[in-house]
């Protein structure tokens, strides 16, 4: 989208843009409603390292999730569900932090990641919420814990999905506007399901979940910077600006080294955080104006 | 995960702050033939909403600031302030409206205005205490010394029952229009604007309106069925409006910025509909003073006559002691009137089953220490309606007066060059 301040301030014929010395300096409006400028010869090695670069982030966290989700499957069926707790928040942290570019892939998103608020009359439920739902049963009602077999047996096609999304990742042709999307979409993550409490019901571990579509989103709006600062320097500067808004309120949250659960958040707290993420999740769209 | 540290985002920070203000907004916005008649408008002496002729509907929101940087909350009243006046002249609130952007792009107007006039639609803006200070009194934006000694949160009455999170607030949008759909679509779209400077803390839908602002305007009825405002300050009633409703520009050294502008008192009162109902007829005529019909005073016959407070009836005043109309009436309170703009409102159902619903009020006045709160601790502690109303909102806010072409809203205020820079908070 086009930010309506912006929009409104090029109408009235000024705008204001950050020079590198943050001083404030008018300049003349773009011209409202046109397409982006093709790419020049600069930017375009700017752009080919970025998804080189953001290909190679994702098979590394796709690598790591493969790694953490049989940890996690291990423990599991050893029947160490302490840790297997201890795991899970960590583990999904690798997936949520590419979820929008994995999900693209193929099918294997709904099995690996469903919820159960999401299904429909008679649809099987797999993956990690329904592995989460049976290490956490206390806000369930009259629940039947799995046997250890129906444990084993989802656990086991979590781990098999999951090793298949990383085989399909090996050959990955990521574009800019796969980036600049996957970032969007991200955000709306965040606000749509973790800023909410509804992606970790029954674990409570939300705020893991937002840090790591927060890292996703900001990995690529860094390896982007120099062309988005080439072609809008304010924009940059502002987006920079709000993801350090969001990590600060994130930070603000923690005990220690470890997020809280989200139960333990204040009213306050969820409000500054949803907040936060209106305002990056608007500056974000807007970056689809200038690239 | 690389976070930026405190430096560069304070350097970010100061620099937004330093940025320019005072950047002109004006008729310039659109070619003269593209321009439709705008009913309303923020041109003028004073914001409209307040002595214009109330409309069906209501949504009002108010909003915490959320910037430190002061530059960014000019820039968004600047923004506030050419949209505001777009979508009064039955504009889209952005130059590309819904449909005129790429389609790749998020449209700059939301689009459920589509198809629709203005509607009559008026935006008024108004500045809480908390854009002066935070709640340890700290100046926030450099504004401190201009926040005016009237300007100040409504003292705790007693038997309120507020909402938690729900009173108050930085800023507030009042939008009236006759359809629902344009009032909504126009606070929508200004908290769209305002993301990243603003949030939202509460809003209140009303869909009727429950006073009169012009003579000709026929007195609306409330939820407990009655006629509402009768003795409300109309439109023609310069004098009164310049005695009770508009600031005068020395009423207070450092609120010289809010001459022509006024203050917004808002009480969310819900009535215990269940309750009211079973009251007999006269009961209810006695608890109001007035009668259900027509309206008048239960000492008269017509709706104006004016009540006689000492008329008896054997041993018993003709209008109870405790009857709203002598509680609250300015006879009682040394003089003093309001403006109210109030509505009705019925927001679902509570917890046990019960209708939320009663009544948004809104008044407008000179000097919320003199002509409110003294008035409202009457009706708490006297006033027989208590047994039937909670309240459960309490603002008040400063209405900057109407700018002028090439101004943006409160620009009189922040032209007043206090301390710059980012805020201590």
């Amino acid at each position: 989208m086009r930010n309506p301040v912006t929009l409104a301030l090029a109408a009235i014929g000024l705008s204001l843009s950050l020079s590198a010395c943050g001083t404030p300096t008018e300049s003349a409006p773009e011209a409202t409603g046109s397409a982006p400028k093709p790419l020049t010869a600069t930017e375009k090695t700017q752009v080919a390292k970025a998804t080189a670069e953001y290909t190679k982030y994702v098979q590394d966290e796709l690598a790591g999730l493969v790694d953490g989700t049989t940890e996690f499957v291990t423990a599991l069926k050893a029947g160490d569900d302490d840790r297997a707790r201890t795991i899970y928040p960590n583990a999904r942290t690798r997936w949520e932090r590419v979820e929008t570019i994995a999900a693209e892939f193929g099918d294997l998103d709904p099995a690996i990641d469903a919820r159960e608020a999401g299904l429909g009359e008679g649809e099987e439920w797999t993956g990690w919420h329904r592995l989460e739902k049976d290490l956490w049963p206390a806000r369930a009602k009259n629940y039947t814990p799995m046997t250890d077999a129906e444990q084993a047996e989802i656990a086991d096609k979590l781990l098999a999905d999951t090793k298949t999304i990383q085989r399909q990742g090996e050959d990955l042709k990521i574009t800019v506007t796969d980036i600049v999307e996957g970032s969007q979409g991200l955000l709306e993550e965040i606000a749509g399901g973790k800023v909410t409490g509804e992606e970790e019901y029954w674990s409570r571990t939300d705020l893991w979940d937002f840090q790591a579509n927060l890292d996703g989103a900001w990995k690529g709006f860094d390896l982007l910077k120099p062309v988005i600062e080439g072609r809008d320097a304010a924009l940059a500067a502002k987006i920079d600006y709000q993801f350090g808004v969001v990590q600060g309120l994130l930070d603000a949250t923690k005990r220690g080294d470890e997020f809280v659960t989200y139960d333990k958040l204040t009213r306050q707290q969820i409000k500054a955080l949803s907040d936060a993420v209106n305002a990056l999740g608007e500056s974000l769209a807007e970056v689809s104006e200038v690239l | 995960m690389t976070s930026p540290g405190i430096s560069r985002r304070a350097a970010i920070g100061a620099g937004l702050a330093a940025g320019a203000t005072g950047l002109l907004v004006g008729r310039e916005l659109l070619p003269a033939d593209q321009r439709r008649p705008a009913n309303h408008s923020l041109r003028g002496a004073h914001q409209p909403g307040i002595t214009t002729e109330v409309q069906n509907h209501l949504h009002f929101a108010s909003f915490d600031v959320t910037t430190r940087s002061r530059h960014d909350l000019e820039r968004m009243l600047m923004a506030w302030t050419v949209a505001a006046e777009r979508m009064m002249s039955g504009q889209p609130a952005g130059p590309l409206g819904p449909l005129g952007g790429r389609p790749e792009l998020a449209p700059d107007d939301t689009g459920e205005a589509m198809d629709l006039d203005s509607a009559n639609l008026s935006i008024t803006i108004g500045f809480g205490p908390g854009l002066f200070r935070d709640r340890a009194g700290r100046d926030r934006f450099g504004l401190a010394r201009h926040q005016p000694t009237a300007l100040r949160p409504l003292p705790r009455f007693p038997l309120d029952t507020l909402t938690p999170g729900a009173s108050g607030g930085d800023l507030c949008i009042q939008a009236c229009a006759d359809d629902p759909q344009i009032a909504v679509h126009a606070v929508r779209n200004l908290t769209r604007i305002g993301f990243g400077t603003v949030g939202m803390r509460w809003s209140q839908h009303g869909f009727g309106r429950s006073s009169a602002t012009t003579p000709g305007q026929t007195t609306p009825r409330n939820l407990m069925g009655f006629k509402d405002g009768t003795a409300n300050i109309r439109s023609d009633e310069t004098e009164a409006l310049d005695k009770h409703v508009w600031v005068a520009a020395d009423d207070d050294p450092a609120g010289s910025w809010l001459a022509g502008g006024s203050y917004l008192v808002t009480r969310r009162a819900m009535i215990t509909v269940e309750l009211w109902d079973r009251q007999k007829l006269r009961d209810q005529e006695e608890f109001i003073g007035r009668t259900k019909g027509e309206g008048a005073p239960l000492t008269g016959r017509h709706e104006f006559d004016e009540p006689d407070f000492r008329a008896m009836a054997g041993t018993q005043p003709v209008i109870p002691v405790d009857a709203h109309v002598r509680v609250v009436h300015p006879t009682n309170h040394g003089g003093a009137r309001m403006l109210r703009r109030g509505y009705n409102i019925a927001d679902g159902t509570n917890e046990i089953g019960r209708m939320d619903a009663g009544l948004f009020f809104i008044g407008f006045v000179r000097d919320p220490g003199k002509q409110f709160v003294p008035v409202q601790l009457a009706m708490v502690r006297n006033d027989a309606l208590m047994e039937y109303l909670r309240f459960t909102q309490s603002s008040v806010f400063a209405v900057p007066p109407g700018i002028e072409d090439g101004q943006s809203l409160g620009q009189a205020l922040f032209a007043r060059r206090g301390r710059r820079g980012v805020a201590h908070a």
